[in-house]
C-alpha cells in the first residue's frame, strides 16, 4: 500500500492510482475494448442479417449471437468492476490515512475544526474522491476506447463522415467549461454540509438541555436557516449544469443531421443512414455520461482541495508549538518553560513524586496542563493526560482502558484490581463482568465522576511515566478520595510515576508531595513542598483560608 | 413547481416518441431532395426543442428537489429533537447523522438520477413495440413480447438489489455511527497511549461496509449488462422466427432491425433507472422506520420567552417517592445461567416545596441524590413516582402531575454538568431563541446589565450579545454559571441545580451563590449541595443515605439531631 497520498496534487493523485492499480485498469481497459469490439459489429452483422435475409440465405448461425451477447454480459461486467473496486480501496486507504493523521497529531493543529467538519472530510469529501477514481476512470475510459474504435471504423467506411462529429465534441467542450466554473459553489457545499452536520451532532449532545428548556423550536430554525444554505450553495453549483448537461443530447442530435446531409450530398445511400444512426447510438452511451463525470469532477476537485487543506494543517506545525518548541529548547530536565497569559513561567516538577497545581478558575491551570503535556510530547516522553471532562468511547469498559493495546491476562487481572482502587466495582461486584460492560455513548451509562475515574485507569495502566491528571477526583466524595489516593500510593503500579495534577481542594493538595501556585496576573506565586506551605503566613495557606469563609 | 415539472415530463414523452419516427422519415424519404431537407429541418427543431425541454425540466427539478430535501431533513430533524431521549440507545449519534443527512440524500438521487424519466423510456419502449407490430405481426409479436419479458424480469430482479442495497444502508450507517465515536477523542487521545484505538476500531467498520458495498457493485455492474446484451439476443430471436414470418421485403427486415437498435437503449436506462430506485426506496425505508420509531407531537407555541408573560405559577410541589429502582440488567456470566442483579434503589422519598424556598439535598457519593433530581426534571422516568404541582393561573388553582411530561418540564428546568453550552451566541445561549424581535433583545440586553451589575463574574468573562461562543474554551464552573443565568433569565417555576463539586475559586464561587438567590427569587430551588455555604440558609434540607431521606430540616436543626448530616459537615469542612 502507497502511504501518504494527501500531499499529493489532484493529477499526482490520479497517477499514482493509476501506477498502483495498474493491473486492474489493464485487464478493465482490455475488457471495454473487448465490449466495444462486440459492439461495433453489431450495426454490421444487423446489416449482414438484412441482407441475408433479402436473399433468403438460411445459412446464419444464430450461436454467433449468443456468443455475442455473451461476450457483453461478461467483459461489460468485469469492466466495472475492475474500475470500481481500486476506487473502493483508495477511499479506504485515503480514510486510514487521514485517521491515522488525526491520531498521530497534535489535537492543536485541528483545533479550528469542529466534529461536524472532521466528520465530513472523513465520510463526504472521500467519498466524492472515491467517486471520481471510480465513476470517471470507468466512463472516461469508456468515452476513449468507444471513440478509439468507432472512429477508425467510420473512417474505414466513410471518412467524410468524421466531420460531422464536430458538433458533438463542441457541445461536450462548452460542457466542460461551464461545470468546471462551477466549483467554488461545491465547495462552499461541502463547507456547508459540514455546519450542518455539526448542528446535528451539537443538538445530540445537548439534546437534554435543548428539551429542559423547550427549545425545538429555536434549534429546528436554526437547522433549517443551514440546511437551506447548503442547498442554496448546491442548486447555484448546479445551475450552470442544469443549462450545460442538455447540450450534450443536442449536440449528438446535430452530429446525425450533419451526417446524414453529408451521406446525401455524396450519394452513399439509404442504408448508409442507418449504419451511421447506429454508430451515432453507439456513441450516445459514453456520451450519455459525460454529464456525469463533468459534475462529479469538479464535486472531487473542491473536495480534494479541502482534504490537501486538512492535511497541510495536520502536517505542519503551527506556531504556537513552535513557540513551545522554541521555549524549550535548553531547559533542563524537570523544568518546563510555557507561555502564560502576557509572559512565560518556568515550572519545575519532581520526578517520583504527586505534584499539584493550583490556580483559580478561569486562570488558565487546563490550558497549562495541555501545554505541558504538548512540551512533553515533543521531548518525546510516554506521558497520559487525563482532560477535565474525559471523553469515554461507546464500548466496554476493557476497551475503555487498554484501547486499542492487545493486553495480557495479567495486565487483565492488573486492571481489575486498579478498577476495583478505584470504586468502579460499586458499578457491577463481578469483575468479570465490569470488564465487559458497555458504557454507552461517551459513557452515557456511567456518572460524570465514574467516567472520569475510569479514564484514570486508563492513565495508570496506559504505563506512561508521566500522569497529567486535571482536577482528578473533583467529583468524588473526600472518604472515597482519602482511601483512592491512599490505595494507590500503596499499589506497585505507582512505582517510578511522576503525577501531576490539578486540584481546587486542600485536602488533594494535602495528600500531594510538591506544590505549584498559579495567578494570572503574578505567575508563579508560591512553589515548594507541600508540608512547607501550608503553614501559617504563605500565600497558599491564605488561599486555602479564604476558600474555607 | 410540481406542475411544471410535470409538464415537462409529459412535453418530452411526446417529443421522445417523435424523434425515431422523424429518423425513419430521413431515410424513407432520401430519395426525394426536398422532402429530405424538410425532413431534417423537422428534426432540428424536434432536437431544439428536445434541449429547450430539457433546460426548463432540470432547472424545475432542481428546485423542486432542493425543497423537498429541505422538507425531509427538518422534518427528521424536527421528530428526532422533540422525541424523548430514551430512543438514544438505539439511534446513536452517527446514526442520527445517517438518517438526516444520508438517507434524505436518497430522495435527490431518486429524482436527480433521472427516476422521474423513466416514464419517458417506458412510452418510448411502449411506441417502439406498436413500431414492431404494424411492420410484421408475426415477428413483431415475438420481439414486442420478448422485449416486454425482459424488461419485466429486470423489474423483478431488481428487487434481490434491494436487499443487498439495505445491508449497504445499514453497513453505511455503522460506519457513520463508529466515525462519530472515535472523532470525539481525537482532542484527547493524542496525549495518552491509544495504539491507534480510533484507526482499528473505524477501519473494521469500513472493511465490513467495504465488502457489502462490492457485493452491491458486483450485481449493480451485472445487471446493467445483462440489459446491455438484450440486441444481439433480439437479433438472433428474428433469424429464429424468420421462416415462419413471412416476410420477403428485404426494406421491412432493415426497419426491423433498425427499430430493435433504437428500442434497447430505453430498456438499459429503464434497467438502470430501476436500479437506482430500488436503492433510493432503501433509504427512504430507513427514514420511515426512524419517524415510527419518534412518534408525532403536536408542538405547542413553546416560545414563552419574557417573564412578563408569565402567568402560570406555582403554588406547591408535592413529591412521593415510594420506590424507584433502576431498570434491571440480566447478565448471563460464564455459567450461562441468568443472574439479576440487585440494583440500586431509591425508597420512601416524600416532601413538599413552596415557591421562593431553597430546598437542599446533600448525603454521600451514591446516595441516590443526583438520581432523585433527575427523576425529578423529567430526565429520568421512574413509574412509582407521584409528583404533583399545584399551579395557579388567573387566581385558579389547578394541578399537573409528572405524567404529563412535555406540559411538566415547561415548568422545570435542571442546571447540572450536563447543561450544554453551544457554540452559538451569548443571547441564543441564553433566551434559547431565534428570530428575536427588537423588544426582546432590549429586554435581553437590559436583563444581561442587570446580571453583570449583581454577578461582576459576568463581565470579566468578556461576553458579547451576538458573539458566538466558543464552549471548550470554558471551564466546568463558567459552564454551569452560564447555565444558571440560563434558568434564571428564562424563569422557570422550579429550577433543579446539580452543583458542581470541584471546588471553585472564591469569585466564581461568589458568582455562582448570587446566581441562586437570583433564581431564588422566582423560583422554587432545589440543589443537590457539595458546600455548606449554599445549604446553610436553606429551608429545608434533605440527607440522603442509601437512596432513603434519613433525615430532614434546616442546618442548625440537623446539626443537633442528625447523625449523617454531622458526618457530612465535618468531612466539607476538613478539607
Amino acid at each position: 500500500m502507497q502511504k501518504n497520498r494527501m500531499p499529493l496534487n489532484f493529477g499526482g493523485l490520479l497517477w499514482g492510482q493509476l501506477k498502483e492499480f495498474k493491473i486492474y485498469y489493464i485487464f478493465g481497459a482490455i475488457a471495454l475494448v473487448a465490449t466495444h469490439e462486440i459492439q461495433s459489429q453489431l450495426p454490421f452483422m444487423a446489416k449482414e442479417l438484412a441482407d441475408f435475409v433479402a436473399k433468403n440465405n438460411n445459412e446464419l448461425r444464430p450461436s454467433l449471437f449468443f456468443l455475442c451477447a455473451l461476450g457483453i454480459l461478461v467483459f461489460r461486467t468485469s469492466s466495472r468492476i475492475l474500475f470500481f473496486y481500486p476506487a473502493r480501496l483508495l477511499q479506504k486507504f485515503l480514510r486510514a490515512e487521514l485517521l491515522e493523521k488525526l491520531e498521530s497529531n497534535t489535537p492543536q493543529r485541528f483545533r479550528h475544526l469542529n466534529s461536524g467538519q472532521l466528520f465530513q472530510y472523513l465520510s463526504g469529501d472521500i467519498d466524492q474522491i472515491r467517486a471520481l477514481i471510480g465513476f470517471v476512470g470507468l466512463q472516461g475510459a469508456n468515452f476513449i476506447i468507444a471513440f478509439c474504435i468507432l472512429v477508425p471504423k467510420m473512417m474505414a467506411f466513410n471518412a467524410g463522415l468524421l466531420v460531422a462529429l464536430t458538433p458533438m465534441l463542441a457541445c461536450f467542450i462548452i460542457f466542460t467549461v461551464v461545470v468546471s466554473r462551477n466549483r467554488k459553489y461545491f465547495k462552499l457545499t461541502q463547507d456547508m454540509q459540514g455546519e450542518v452536520q455539526n448542528l446535528i451532532m451539537e443538538s445530540y449532545v445537548g439534546k437534554r438541555t435543548i428539551k429542559n428548556f423547550h427549545s425545538e423550536d429555536s434549534f429546528m430554525k436554526l437547522f433549517s436557516e443551514l440546511s437551506l444554505k447548503e442547498l442554496y450553495y448546491f442548486y447555484k453549483s448546479s445551475l450552470g449544469v442544469s443549462i450545460s448537461m442538455p447540450l450534450i443530447g443536442f449536440g449528438v442530435g446535430l452530429s446525425l443531421l450533419w451526417g446524414a446531409q453529408i451521406i446525401k450530398a455524396n450519394h452513399l445511400g439509404a442504408t448508409s443512414l442507418i449504419l451511421f444512426s447506429g454508430f451515432i447510438f453507439l456513441f450516445m452511451e459514453p456520451m450519455g455520461y459525460l454529464s456525469w463525470i463533468g459534475i462529479v469532477v469538479s464535486r472531487s476537485h473542491a473536495s480534494w482541495e479541502r482534504l490537501k487543506d486538512l492535511d497541510l494543517a495536520l502536517t505542519t506545525s503551527i506556531e504556537a508549538e513552535e513557540k513551545l518548541r522554541n521555549l524549550n529548547l535548553e531547559v533542563v530536565e524537570n523544568n518546563y518553560k510555557l507561555p502564560y497569559w502576557e509572559n512565560s513561567l518556568t515550572i519545575n516538577f519532581r520526578p517520583n513524586a504527586w505534584n499539584v497545581m493550583i490556580a483559580k478558575t478561569g486562570h488558565g491551570k487546563s490550558e497549562m496542563l495541555l501545554k505541558l503535556s504538548e512540551v512533553l510530547r515533543q521531548r518525546g516522553k510516554n506521558i497520559s493526560l487525563v482532560a477535565q471532562d474525559p471523553y469515554i468511547f461507546n464500548d466496554t469498559i476493557e476497551r475503555n482502558v487498554f484501547l486499542g493495546k492487545k493486553e495480557t491476562d495479567a495486565e487483565r487481572e492488573y486492571a481489575k484490581t486498579i478498577l476495583k482502587i478505584l470504586g468502579l466495582d460499586y458499578l457491577e461486584p463481578n469483575l468479570e463482568n465490569l470488564m465487559k460492560m458497555e458504557v454507552g455513548e461517551n459513557g452515557k451509562r456511567l456518572s460524570g465522576g465514574q467516567a472520569k475515574r475510569l479514564s484514570l485507569v486508563r492513565s495508570l495502566m496506559s504505563e506512561a511515566e508521566i500522569l497529567i491528571w486535571d482536577d482528578p477526583f473533583s467529583s468524588v466524595d473526600l472518604i472515597l478520595e482519602k482511601e483512592i489516593i491512599l490505595e494507590l500510593k500503596k499499589h506497585p503500579i505507582m512505582n517510578n510515576k511522576t503525577i501531576i495534577l490539578t486540584s481546587h481542594r486542600l485536602s488533594t493538595v494535602r495528600h500531594s508531595d510538591y506544590l505549584v501556585f498559579l495567578d494570572k496576573e503574578d505567575g508563579v506565586v508560591e512553589e515548594g513542598m507541600v508540608n512547607d506551605l501550608l503553614r501559617e503566613n504563605s500565600k497558599t495557606y491564605e488561599y486555602f483560608q479564604k476558600q474555607m469563609v | 413547481m410540481l406542475a411544471l415539472t410535470v409538464v415537462c415530463l409529459i412535453l418530452s414523452s411526446v417529443l421522445g416518441v417523435r424523434t425515431p419516427q422523424l429518423v425513419a422519415n430521413l431515410s424513407k424519404n432520401y430519395s426525394d431532395d426536398s422532402l429530405f431537407s424538410s425532413s431534417l429541418l423537422a428534426l432540428f427543431y424536434n432536437f431544439l426543442f428536445v434541449y429547450l425541454n430539457r433546460v426548463m425540466y432540470q432547472l424545475a427539478v432542481n428546485k423542486y428537489v432542493r425543497l423537498l430535501i429541505q422538507y425531509a431533513r427538518t422534518q427528521t430533524y424536527g421528530r428526532w429533537l422533540s422525541s424523548n431521549e430514551h430512543d438514544s440507545e438505539k439511534y446513536p449519534q452517527g446514526e442520527i447523522l445517517s438518517r438526516i443527512m444520508s438517507d434524505t440524500e436518497a430522495i435527490r438521487d431518486l429524482i436527480t438520477s433521472g427516476s422521474f424519466g423513466i416514464f419517458i423510456d417506458l412510452s418510448f419502449v411502449v411506441s417502439c413495440l406498436i413500431g414492431f407490430i404494424t411492420l410484421n405481426k408475426f415477428t413483431g409479436f415475438f420481439i414486442s413480447g420478448t422485449e416486454v419479458l425482459v424488461t419485466l424480469g429486470l423489474i423483478w430482479g431488481s428487487q434481490l438489489m434491494r436487499d443487498v442495497f439495505m445491508k449497504l444502508r445499514n453497513s453505511q450507517a455503522k460506519v457513520n455511527r463508529v466515525t462519530a465515536n472515535v472523532l470525539g477523542g481525537f482532542h484527547q487521545m493524542y496525549y495518552t497511549r491509544h495504539d491507534k484505538y480510533a484507526s482499528v476500531k473505524s477501519n473494521a467498520a469500513f472493511e465490513d461496509f467495504l465488502e457489502k458495498q462490492n457485493q452491491a457493485n458486483n450485481l449493480d455492474a451485472a445487471y446493467y449488462a445483462v440489459a446491455e446484451s438484450l440486441y444481439p439476443i433480439l437479433l438472433a430471436l428474428v433469424i429464429f422466427v424468420f421462416p415462419y414470418s413471412g416476410l420477403t421485403e428485404a426494406a421491412l427486415i432493415f426497419a426491423i432491425v433498425d427499430l430493435i437498435q433504437r428500442s434497447i437503449s430505453p430498456i438499459k436506462e429503464i434497467s438502470g433507472k430501476i436500479a437506482n430506485i430500488q436503492r433510493a426506496i432503501t433509504g427512504i425505508d430507513r427514514i420511515q422506520h426512524f419517524l415510527n420509531d419518534m412518534p408525532f407531537k403536536l408542538m405547542m407555541n413553546s416560545s414563552r420567552l419574557l417573564s412578563e408573560t408569565h402567568h402560570s405559577r406555582l403554588v406547591k410541589l408535592d413529591v412521593n417517592v415510594p420506590k424507584f429502582t433502576y431498570p434491571k440488567r440480566v447478565k448471563k456470566n460464564a455459567d450461562d445461567t441468568e443472574e439479576v442483579r440487585d440494583t440500586f434503589s431509591l425508597q420512601n422519598i416524600k416532601f413538599q416545596g413552596y415557591p421562593g424556598q431553597l430546598i437542599g439535598i446533600v448525603g454521600l457519593s451514591g446516595s441516590g441524590k443526583s438520581t432523585l433530581l433527575n427523576i425529578l426534571a423529567g430526565n429520568v422516568i421512574a413509574p412509582e413516582a407521584v409528583v404533583d404541582l399545584t399551579m395557579k393561573t388567573d387566581e385558579k388553582n389547578y394541578h399537573l402531575a409528572i405524567r404529563d411530561l412535555d406540559e411538566y418540564r415547561r415548568e422545570v428546568s435542571i442546571v447540572s454538568q450536563e447543561s450544554h453550552i453551544f457554540s452559538e451566541s451569548l443571547i441564543f445561549n441564553i433566551t434559547l431563541k431565534r428570530e428575536l424581535v427588537p423588544a426582546e433583545i432590549e429586554h435581553f440586553e437590559k436583563t444581561w446589565k442587570e446580571l453583570e451589575t449583581s454577578i461582576p463574574y459576568l463581565k470579566t468573562m468578556g461576553l458579547k450579545t451576538f458573539e458566538k461562543i466558543n464552549p471548550t474554551k470554558l471551564s466546568l464552573g463558567q459552564r454551569q454559571l452560564l447555565a444558571g443565568v440560563r434558568a434564571c433569565y428564562l424563569k422557570k417555576n422550579i429550577v433543579f441545580f446539580d452543583e458542581i463539586s470541584s471546588a471553585l475559586d472564591s469569585e466564581l464561587e461568589q458568582a455562582l451563590r448570587v446566581c441562586i438567590l437570583l433564581i431564588q427569587e422566582f423560583s422554587l430551588t432545589i440543589i443537590v449541595a457539595h458546600r455548606v455555604e449554599t445549604i446553610i440558609g436553606a429551608d429545608q434540607i434533605l440527607v440522603m443515605d442509601k437512596g432513603l431521606v434519613v433525615d430532614s430540616g434546616n442546618h442548625e436543626e440537623l446539626l443537633k439531631s442528625s447523625n449523617v448530616y454531622q458526618e457530612f459537615i465535618r468531612e466539607l469542612s476538613h478539607s
